[in-house]
């Protein structure tokens, strides 16, 4: 399995909006089936990001989206060094994880088992500071629009690096690749929310 | 995890879009041969299309929505499915990328004569710039660099124009040295899938790239069409890619910056033909504007006229005049009295060029400014009462002067009537209100004009608006010296220049008004009314150049031009019969008319007692003539700020004359002079005796004035660092200065049609000529879907495949089932 980290710091208001351009990202580059990349583009901090033409994904990353924004809310606060303006601020943390699975069948005498196994996981540690004034704002989201290009950069370059781990496609679904979406702070009271979302034709 | 040894028969490799072919595991017979084929065909083509759709706008290849309704008019877009990413169909490049879409592989592996590179360039098209316009490029820090001068610094030559800028350049390759024969060679479906990730990252990578940026930021400024255009060309990589003619990839535009590019290699994709890479180098700083010399010294006017009205406003008496002032040129539609009529006024005065954009609001202004001012209190006045048989501005202009003449008392009422007119009036200048009004409005226009069309050729349009620019500084400085003495400020460099004055004063008076008016009236006649000011030109002029000549000039010289031009004015009486307009002199005569005759001879006097004040006058000028040559060097500034900056440093030194030097008038001057274009491009004719004037008299600051446009580049170098802070304007002055161009371009073409088309039948020459030989040029077909055509032979193949391959079957038709099952519990 590969293990993909990604940490992001971010204002507090633009987090949604950010984190929606990673995801989108990854995903662009994980759903393996047909895909029609959303037109005109997405953007975010005048970056462009590539979506897939995909509503019901549209609407699963804003469900997530939510639920991160309240974990986050609801973190504990701590107190970290600020690594804008060199003093200390207050930040949450918060995590937001993707799962793609291959499923795998076993075949029995006379009976068939199916068992999704993890082929790649992405884990998107974020941290949300309020900035205390407009400069250190205007900062913040330079801050945040360097980040995303560079991340979605890395994005691109770890699709590229890594390949050979990538499951054979062995059916005709659209997506065949089973994923998941998740907070891992809300995992233990939510488990029966963790949605895993598989596309049948 | 890893990848499987065997791929599972039955994988689909084509993707989904067809519906469930399935293609069976390569064998070694001739439809693998022609599957290879066909993913190295569409490696090629799809990256290409990638690419190129996201650089510029591509030709849909339109197909009927169905094979079974037979309406042609039922219609779609074609869309490439190949790699699982669906994008749009194209046949632009189609003959192009022939080469790359017709590849035998098996030909290629066998001989290793391999598939040159495919080559994508993408180029900033600069082929639409007027002659006075250049590229500039913004660094990271807004510092703007002129790309000619960057050119020329790397060694091109300095003379030929280049139309293109390379801004990235991309390679698909693939590379049979690779092939590594002791392994098995990749399945096709490996090789699919991972394309599939390549494909993808590309279409993402092209759009964080700067020249996505770029291209955004063009197509953003939609109503103000840049001049600027992204294109691509498609190459044969295996000739080496010319330079000639364009700005290459490797030619540095950013001087302070050693790396100009960057580079990016996708990991290479094994197939069994080689390996297949995407590569990249593109320039890391495309933000590209168009500047335009004229478009600058407005701006830089402007700053120019509010910096030190500002100031004029806090240090003297007539702050509150200034500041009205200030604050109606912003506003005077709503405050003033011609208010009412001078929007519709301004509209059709600035028809043409309506879509100036920002430029259009200066002018705006620049011709609201008459609204508060004096002059346009008169020309409220005139146009208020007469304005249905008004036609023109030039004609209520011309109007307004003789108003003026035959009912002074009646402008005395508009100026009590209108505070900010009266508030506006100096003291001194209260004398005559008219006589102010005159030169200041109506004559310095005319002197850009003249100047202006002493240089025949299109690029005169910059030379044109320095000299505009600078003969409102100049009317400014005037003004500045009314303030402080009613008519010698006038005159503070040349007898001509008193001529100026004094046929203004003589406004004041009937009867030299009248005789003002009438040789006025009768040249506005075949000058479609527009002369009424160009007899002060001429001296006006004059007092430009000796003023830049930095001339405490010389009294005795003044004292005897401004005789012998009385004289001349008396013999030249019966000029309203001149018919070619040749005559600057006489032009220049006929204000001499209403000084000779009626203007007071005691202001020979006086202008001599105001020698001093003449000399600080020149100094500022001269000082202003710096500031001027220095302007068409901001090209590396910001239009606002160094404008204002460079203006400031250069004035300082004369602190009491400055703050007139941008005058009220000056303001309405710019305006005056796109007003009066056609007229302008008229009288080209004069430039002839105008140069030959100047030059008899030995004025080498004509040339000073005129040199800025030439030393344009050598200037930006050394002032570029002046410009560092400038980072604040904002993209929009490029499209807009382009605009104003083509505007004013537009205005002239009724009489310098020759010259325009000349231009044009240059461009379209250059646009023809092509400029590398290996370079093809974007040839936009409308035939048919070159592209499809292997499409559909492998979805054929793909079906075909299926009937054979039934162990698949099962596979498939579990799958959905089980997905189902799997789906339910969790939802």
């Amino acid at each position: 399995m590969l293990l993909i980290t990604i940490d992001i710091v971010l204002d507090r208001l633009l987090i949604r909006d950010v984190i929606k351009a990673i995801l989108s990202s990854i995903f662009f580059h994980r759903l393996f089936g047909s895909i029609r990349p959303l037109s005109p583009p997405r953007e975010v901090l005048e970056i462009t990001y590539p979506s897939v033409d995909d509503p019901a994904l549209d609407a699963l990353i804003d469900e997530k989206l939510t639920r991160l924004t309240t974990a986050l809310d609801t973190s504990s606060q701590y107190i970290a060094n600020q690594p804008y303006s060199g003093s200390t601020q207050h930040q949450r943390k918060a995590q937001i994880v993707v799962n793609f699975f291959e499923k795998k069948t076993r075949k029995a005498w006379f009976s068939k088992s199916e068992e999704e196994v993890c082929w790649e996981e992405w884990l998107i540690n974020i941290s949300s500071i309020t900035p205390r004034n407009e400069t250190e704002k205007i900062r913040v989201a330079k801050s945040a629009e360097n980040q995303l290009q560079a991340i979605i950069m890395k994005v691109i370059d770890i699709v590229n690096d890594n390949k050979d781990h990538i499951p054979p496609i062995a059916t005709t679904e659209a997506n065949p690749f089973p994923y998941q979406i998740s907070i891992p702070s809300e995992t233990e009271d939510t488990w029966g929310s963790v949605f895993k979302k598989i596309l049948v034709e | 995890m890893s990848l499987p040894a065997a791929v599972p028969a039955g994988q689909d490799f084509r993707g989904l879009a067809t519906g469930g072919p399935i293609i069976g595991p390569p064998t070694k017979d001739p439809s693998h041969a022609a599957k290879l084929n066909q993913v190295v065909q569409n490696f090629f083509s799809k990256a290409a299309q990638v690419i190129i759709q996201s650089r510029m706008l591509v030709n849909p290849v339109i197909i009927p929505l169905n094979a079974v309704i037979t309406d042609p008019s039922i219609t779609q877009k074609k869309t490439n499915k190949w790699f699982n990413l669906e994008v749009d169909d194209t046949d632009t490049f189609r003959d192009e990328l022939r080469l790359w879409k017709a590849a035998d592989v098996a030909l290629v592996t066998s001989s290793f004569a391999s598939l040159p590179p495919l080559l994508i360039e993408t180029v900033l098209d600069a082929r639409d710039l007027t002659a006075n316009q250049t590229v500039v490029v913004l660094d990271d820090e807004g510092k703007r660099w002129n790309v000619d001068a960057a050119a020329t610094a790397g060694g091109l030559r300095a003379d030929v124009r280049r139309p293109e800028i390379v801004l990235e350049r991309w390679r698909i390759e693939l590379d049979p040295r690779s092939i590594n024969t002791l392994e098995l060679p990749p399945e096709l479906p490996v090789v699919y899938k991972k394309s599939i990730v390549l494909f993808r990252s590309l279409y993402a990578y092209v759009r964080l790239l700067p020249a996505w940026r770029f291209r955004k930021k063009l197509s953003k400024a939609k109503l103000n069409p840049s001049s600027l255009k992204i294109s691509c060309r498609v190459l044969n990589g295996a000739y080496p890619v010319s330079s000639r003619g364009r700005i290459g990839l490797s030619m540095p535009l950013i001087l302070d910056r050693k790396d100009n590019t960057q580079n990016h290699t996708f990991n290479k994709i094994d197939t069994p033909a080689g390996a297949f890479t995407v590569h990249v180098t593109y320039r890391k700083n495309c933000e590209f504007r168009v500047d335009d010399s004229e478009s600058i010294l407005s701006s830089h006017f402007l700053n120019l006229d509010e910096h030190s009205t500002r100031k004029y406003a806090n240090t003297t008496a007539a702050t509150a005049s200034a500041r009205r002032y200030s604050r109606t040129s912003k506003s005077s539609p709503t405050n003033s009295l011609p208010s009412a009529h001078s929007p519709s006024r301004e509209v059709s005065q600035l028809d043409p060029g309506l879509s100036y954009g920002s430029l259009s609001s200066f002018h705006h202004q620049s011709t609201a400014v008459p609204g508060a001012s004096p002059l346009s209190a008169l020309r409220g006045t005139v146009t208020g009462s007469d304005h249905e048989r008004e036609s023109s501005f030039t004609s209520s202009l011309s109007t307004s002067a003789s108003r003026n003449i035959t009912s002074g008392t009646r402008l005395k009422q508009i100026d009590t009537a209108r505070p900010s007119v009266q508030a506006f009036k100096s003291p001194a200048l209260s004398a005559s209100p008219s006589s102010d009004l005159m030169p200041g409005g109506g004559s310095y226009p005319r002197l850009s004009y003249h100047r202006g069309s002493s240089s025949s050729s299109i690029s005169s349009h910059q030379q044109r608006a320095q000299r505009s620019n600078f003969s409102s500084t100049f009317s400014g400085g005037q003004r500045q010296s009314t303030s402080v003495s009613p008519i010698n400020a006038f005159n503070p460099s040349a007898a001509l220049a008193i001529s100026t004055s004094s046929a203004s004063s003589a406004g004041s008076r009937p009867e030299s008004g009248r005789r003002y008016s009438s040789s006025f009236g009768s040249r506005s006649q075949w000058q479609h009314g527009s002369t009424s000011s160009s007899s002060a030109t001429v001296a006006a002029q004059h007092a430009v150049v000796d003023g830049s000549a930095g001339g405490s000039g010389t009294p005795s010289d003044d004292d005897n031009e401004l005789g012998e031009f009385v004289r001349m004015l008396d013999s030249r009486r019966p000029l309203k019969s001149f018919t070619t307009r040749r005559e600057s002199d006489g032009v220049a005569a006929v204000t001499g008319v209403g000084m000779g005759t009626s203007a007071p001879r005691t202001s020979l006097a006086r202008f001599q007692q105001l020698r001093d004040s003449h000399a600080f006058l020149s100094d500022s000028m001269s000082a202003s003539v710096v500031v001027q040559q220095r302007s068409p060097a901001l090209v590396s500034g910001s239009y606002s700020s160094t404008g204002s900056g460079g203006s400031g440093k250069a004035i300082s030194p004369h602190t009491p004359h400055t703050p007139a030097i941008p005058s009220r008038l000056s303001e309405g001057l710019t305006a005056e002079y796109y007003r009066d274009q056609p007229v302008f491009e008229d009288e080209d004719d004069d430039d002839g005796v105008l140069e030959d004037e100047e030059d008899d008299r030995g004025v080498p600051h004509r040339r000073a004035v005129k040199k800025p446009g030439l030393a344009k580049h050598d200037e930006e170098d050394e002032l570029a660092p002046d410009d560092d802070a400038d980072s604040s304007i904002s993209l929009a002055p490029a499209p807009h200065t382009r605009m104003a161009t083509v505007a004013t371009s537009n205005s002239n073409s009724c009489s310098s049609g020759g010259i325009l088309r000349g231009s044009i039948a240059r461009r379209a020459a250059l646009r023809s000529s092509p400029s590398a030989g290996s370079v093809h040029s974007n040839e936009v077909s409308s035939h048919g879907g070159h592209f499809g055509d292997d499409d559909e032979l492998l979805f054929a193949m793909s079906d075909m495949v299926i009937g054979t391959n039934t162990t698949a079957a099962p596979i498939l038709m579990q799958s959905p089932k089980e997905a189902q099952q799997k789906t339910q519990p969790q939802e």
